[in-house]
């Protein structure tokens, strides 16, 4: 029975009716897979975090001085303590991300922004700073790397309110990421990486350095690797006017055969410059993202 | 019921199979797929299926509603109430008026009207009359008129002469139509050139008649309406011995310079050639001097064609009228006294002519045939001077009588012994008065007698009124006859400040006129003879009230010469003989006028529509117009709304929409 509910708890079709992000990554994270995330460091952060019993022959500092004054009890206060870990969550929002299969319950746009809310939320709980960037044809968010409570809500309320539209120019947004890129960073990019195997990896080579670390996470809709059904279709690009005639049951195969071309072509040039893939479709659940993320991240917990 | 303008667009209806078979065989067309990228997806052949039944009925049935109604729509469908004539309709009357004013016969005007009048006989069932016009309403057909006999009367019409004046036909149509009728109907074809619609008021609706105007004779491909060159005067005159100066003027209407030859026809041969240029909208002075001939016309006229003909030639009267002729009678043995009064006299008729045509000349041999009574000397003015014994002794009072009675004028001046004429006067009883005596005779140093204030009644005081009069009231008078008692009869036209006679006339009823002057015209009796006014006050009093005048009158077409039966109407330029005199008939030169009423003005001065011509054409009948109702409009609005509901129907699904299966024709 724990089994199912936590497959329900990861499901998108269950997870892509709910509308909150933040919600959304708290079902997740807590619900659906406790115990996945690092506990927070407690220190002298700026964050104030809770209040615990005082433990005598602990520096008289720590006490909360007006809840003694109330209650006649030593508490201490404890804080957040930052990890001085940037993550930074990169979007792809072309027009292309708007795509939903048949079958599909959710866009790949919605999908990823389920994923990158999770990170976001795990982040949050481990002190991390969290930072965003969404792009299609111009920037749609760009919000600098930042911990607490209040940051993750604007980041999950900018997740929120991406849409899908314009034509891709990994380029430009990626000539804009890197230069300002914060030191000791992890990068998690949610793309479909169409068309983008030669192009993508050459931005990407500032992942060789040991300061930072890449997991592109390839995001598709299962009708990308299968194609819809149907005698003939007039497929028209989401991202240009280029229209072709064709029946998808006489190009199915070749197609497909393609596809896994592709893939196998983009994994291997992320791989030469130290970049993780991983693709996913729109119909999995949410687990096995969230495993890779946290074995990234947890290689890099100083 | 339905009929149709174009029943054989009905074959088209022949297409209708095409939804059948292409709901029947139809092929699945694809659909529009949003899809991220198009790199692997390849053209493939799209496999193909067919069926036996046809697929979509709704959509079928609908598409070929569609069909149908579209290929009624090409038909031209419209309602006609009655198959039958309805007899109603032959209760409604059309008159035809046709402009014809010789504006209309340049510019093919009058051809082009014909067609459009023979095209609305032939095809219209209202009872037809046909109305001609141009200065006067110049023809009229009943209406109810046989169509055969429209037609063929139609054929034979021609342009007139007179200038065209279209508020007749306003006034006169009213009553050309029958009383009763319901429906009257007037259909003005006309060129509605501006001189003669300018200011005509066609307003017919308070007469219960609707009326249409067709506008003929515009610009088109052949002829240009402002291209038009006429000759607007011409006149003879005298240009000294034996020649005759010829002068025209002839202007050009058009917007742009011409040049034309301007030629002088004199018994059927080309006398003379000129090269005219013209420039735009100006008149130009052309003259030929050529001798006095036998010949007694020449025309004048443009070598070069224009789109209005009638205006291009003139016909002039070439000779001389002949002049009036006055004589003396005198004693024989002239004595010195009469011959300066003979001289004094001679001198002012002789110049009481003009440069022209008017002249006077002595003629001695008229007067001594008029005393040997001969019945072809004719004199206009005799002048019996020093009138005495000598007229007695030849016995010359019967003819001066016969002269009188047959209208001719006689001045009579007395001879030195006064008596000698009162007595042969009151002796014929031509005029009765008392001789007293003969006054200022003896005191040739006194004052000389002055002429008194001229009688209102007077002929005289017309032309002495004023400054004019000055001269005639500074005459002096050394001696005249001193008369009373003078007949009622006599009409005193001058006398002395103490209203002493000067001058007697008397009418006679023949026409005939007798002037008598109670001095003689010498300086021993008068200064009159030196004076100015002298010549005036002479042709003034022999003047008879029935003179003709020498010159020759130039008449416009429709005008008339004189009154009554006898009166010469012009009806066609050119020269005439009427009377003993030429008359010269030209053409009416607003004719020539190149402008038009636009649509607008017609609208504005006749209160009535302008239609097209061609429209007109393509629509012939126009009672049948009034019992058809066209229904292209509606099925207009039906395929329109069968279409719209058709492209919604089967409007693309869209990606998001779209179902296996979907098919479209």
């Amino acid at each position: 029975m724990v089994a199912v509910a936590e497959r329900d708890l990861l499901d998108p079709a269950h997870l892509s009716r709910i509308e909150d992000f933040s919600l959304l990554a708290k079902v997740v994270v807590e619900g659906a897979m406790p115990g996945i995330h690092r506990s927070l460091r407690q220190g002298r952060g700026n964050e104030f975090f809770q209040y615990r019993p005082y433990d005598p022959g602990e520096d008289m500092k720590v006490v909360d001085w007006k809840v003694f004054a109330k209650r006649e009890e030593l508490v201490a206060k404890t804080f957040q303590e930052d990890t001085n870990f940037n993550l930074f969550l990169v979007l792809d929002t072309s027009a292309s991300m708007g795509y939903k299969g048949e079958k599909s319950n959710c866009t790949k746009l919605h999908y990823a922004s389920m994923l990158a809310a999770c990170f976001a939320y795990i982040a949050f709980r481990q002190g991390d700073r969290v930072g965003l960037f969404a792009y299609g044809e111009e920037v749609q968010k760009r919000i600098r790397p930042k911990s607490g409570h209040a940051h993750f809500g604007r980041i999950v309320n900018a997740l929120g309110q991406l849409k899908p539209e314009g034509i891709n120019k990994h380029e430009t947004a990626w000539d804009q990421l890197v230069g300002n890129m914060p030191g000791r960073s992890m990068v998690v990019f949610l793309s479909d990486f169409l068309e983008a195997e030669k192009i993508l990896p050459e931005r990407l080579r500032f992942a060789l350095s040991s300061r930072y670390d890449a997991l592109c996470l390839q995001v598709l809709d299962r009708e990308e690797e299968t194609l819809p059904k149907g005698d003939a279709l007039r497929f028209v690009e989401m991202e240009g006017s280029r229209e072709v005639s064709t029946s998808p049951e006489v190009i199915r195969s070749e197609f497909g055969k393609q596809m896994a071309e592709f893939k196998e072509i983009l994994a291997r040039n992320l791989a030469g410059v130290s970049a993780e893939f991983e693709s996913l479709l729109t119909d999995q659940d949410l687990g096995n993202a969230l495993r890779r993320f946290l074995g990234l991240r947890n290689r890099n917990v100083v | 019921m339905i009929e149709f303008g174009q029943p054989a667009a009905l074959w088209t209806g022949l297409a209708i199979g095409l939804p059948i078979l292409a709901h029947m065989a139809y092929r699945r067309i694809t659909q529009k797929h949003a899809f991220p990228s198009l790199r692997f997806i390849t053209p493939s052949q799209i496999p193909r299926t067919g069926r036996k039944t046809p697929t979509d009925l709704p959509l079928l049935l609908l598409r070929i509603l569609l069909f149908i109604t579209i290929v009624l729509l090409l038909a031209d469908p419209y309602w006609s109430r009655s198959a039958k004539p309805d007899s109603s309709s032959f209760e409604k009357e059309l008159i035809i008026a046709i402009d014809i004013s010789p504006s209309m016969g340049g510019w093919d005007g009058l051809e082009e009207a014909k067609v459009i009048a023979a095209d609305i006989i032939s095809n219209t069932e209202d009872k037809i009359g046909l109305v001609t016009f141009g200065k006067k309403i110049e023809d009229e057909w009943p209406v109810g008129t046989e169509r055969k006999s429209l037609l063929e009367s139609l054929e034979k019409i021609s342009h007139g002469w007179g200038r065209g004046d279209a508020q007749i036909l306003a006034d006169r149509v009213g009553r050309l139509f029958g009383e009763n009728t319901p429906q009257k109907k007037l259909l003005v074809i006309s060129d509605f050139q501006r001189s003669d619609w300018q200011s005509v008021d066609f307003d017919l609706g308070n007469k219960g008649i609707e009326t249409e105007m067709i506008q003929v004779g515009a610009q088109n491909k052949k002829t240009s309406r402002s291209d038009n060159r006429s000759i607007v005067e011409s006149k003879v005159v005298p240009a000294g011995p034996g020649k005759v100066r010829i002068w025209s003027v002839v202007r050009n209407w058009a917007d742009e310079k011409k040049s034309d030859v301007l030629e002088l026809v004199i018994g059927g041969e080309v006398k003379a050639k000129q090269e005219i240029v013209l420039p735009a909208k100006s008149t130009k002075q052309v003259q030929f001097i050529v001798p006095s001939s036998e010949v007694s016309q020449a025309v004048i006229k443009l070598s070069n064609d224009d789109p209005m003909s009638l205006d291009n030639q003139r016909t002039v009267w070439l000779k001389a009228p002949p002049p009036k002729h006055f004589g003396f009678w005198h004693n024989t043995t002239i004595d010195e006294p009469t011959k300066r009064e003979k001289n004094f006299l001679k001198t002012a008729v002789e110049s009481a002519g003009d440069n022209g045509w008017n002249r006077w000349e002595e003629s001695e041999d008229n007067a001594n045939g008029l005393r040997m009574e001969l019945d072809d000397s004719k004199l206009e003015l005799l002048l019996v001077i020093g009138t005495g014994n000598w007229f007695q002794e030849e016995g010359l009072a019967p003819s001066l009588n016969a002269y009188l009675e047959s209208g001719g004028v006689v001045v009579i001046t007395p001879t030195e012994i006064f008596s000698e004429t009162a007595s042969i006067i009151r002796q014929e009883e031509w005029l009765r008065f008392s001789f007293i005596r003969v006054v200022g005779g003896a005191a040739f140093a006194q004052t000389p007698f002055r002429i008194g204030a001229l009688d209102q009644n007077s002929c005289l005081s017309e032309i002495f009124s004023g400054k004019a009069g000055r001269d005639l009231y500074l005459t002096s008078f050394r001696k005249f006859g001193m008369l009373r008692e003078v007949d009622d009869s006599i009409k005193v036209e001058l006398s002395d400040r103490d209203g002493r006679p000067l001058a007697l006339v008397k009418n006679f009823s023949s026409g005939g006129k007798l002037i008598f002057f109670p001095f003689r015209m010498n300086t021993s009796w008068s200064d009159l003879p030196l004076r100015t006014s002298f010549l005036p006050l002479l042709m003034e009093l022999t003047k008879k009230t029935n003179q003709h005048d020498q010159t020759l009158p130039v008449l416009e077409v429709g005008e008339q010469l004189g009154s009554g039966t006898e009166g010469f109407l012009a009806e066609k330029p050119g020269v005439y003989r009427h009377a003993g005199k030429w008359v010269e008939v030209v053409f009416p030169i607003a004719e020539s006028v190149t402008e038009t009423l636009s649509g607008e003005e017609i609208k504005l001065r006749t209160g009535v529509l302008t239609n097209n011509p061609s429209r007109l054409r393509e629509e012939p009948s126009l009672s049948k117009k009034n019992d058809q109702y066209s229904l292209w409009l509606w099925f207009a609005i039906l395929a329109g709304s069968l279409l719209t509901i058709e492209m919604i129907w089967s409007r693309p699904h869209s990606a998001m929409e779209q179902k296996e299966g979907v098919s479209h024709a």
